[in-house]
């Protein structure tokens, strides 16, 4: 019961940072696609806990994985262009 | 826009297949998921990437590759040569200026391809701040055929 408020309470951050990414400026685009990256990972793990599936730990552990090694390069990027 | 297309596409499927991958076996309900998320997660990323493209190279001529095959013998032989004979001191400097202005897809093209031949090796790069840049290459033989596809 738990697990399935917190997932439907996480839902509603994806919408937002989907908005912000559409329409923000370019370092408000990254930073919003940080978040919702944060936001599916939780969801992903919720998901897996309501749906009794364990494989979407899987996913979120290897969104996670790559949520940090993109925002890596983003950063090198942004260093070259400021 | 049709790159951006293609690019969404590609990044599509690739989500896509790492998802069946990850999660098989699928419920239908799941797929259509899968299918929608990482459509969404695709259009999203593309988006958020633009004006972090890096520099787009000059527009690629099909007998830049035609040289450089070419160069690469030349090059080999004179190279070949000048270590036969033992000569310490072999080649000298010069300077190439780019074609276009003060482009680092143009000066990262011309690194590129004037460095993949034996014979010749970029050892300083001259942003040309508003005029054309340049870049410094030292040479073993004459002026290779890809210095002058890049002066072009």
């Amino acid at each position: 019961m738990v697990a399935a408020v917190a997932l439907v309470l996480v839902a509603v951050v994806v919408p937002l940072c989907l908005v912000e990414v559409f329409h923000g400026d370019p370092l408000s685009r990254l930073v919003a696609l940080e978040a919702l990256a944060v936001a599916a990972t939780l969801e992903l793990l919720l998901m897996s806990r309501t749906a009794g599936r364990s494989p979407y730990v899987d996913v979120a552990l290897v969104l996670a994985v790559l949520t940090f090694a993109g925002s890596l390069v983003f950063a090198r990027f942004w260093g070259r262009e400021l | 826009m049709g790159t951006r297309l293609l690019e969404g596409l590609v990044w599509w499927a690739a989500l896509l297949a790492a998802y069946i991958f990850l999660v098989s076996p699928l419920t239908w309900d799941e797929w259509v998921l899968g299918a929608v998320l990482s459509a969404v997660v695709s259009a999203a990323a593309i988006v958020a990437t633009e004006g972090f493209r890096p520099p787009a190279p000059p527009r690629l001529r099909w007998w830049h590759l035609v040289r450089l095959p070419v160069d690469l013998v030349r090059d080999t032989g004179v190279l070949a040569r000048g270590l036969v004979a033992r000569r310490r001191h072999v080649g000298r400097s010069g300077t190439v200026t780019l074609p276009e202005g003060d482009s680092r897809g143009v000066r990262a093209y011309a690194d590129l391809l004037l460095s993949s031949t034996p014979g010749s090796y970029v050892f300083d790069v001259r942003p040309g701040e508003g005029r054309p840049g340049s870049v410094r290459v030292h040479r073993i033989g004459g002026r290779a055929g890809v210095e002058r596809v890049v002066e072009d």
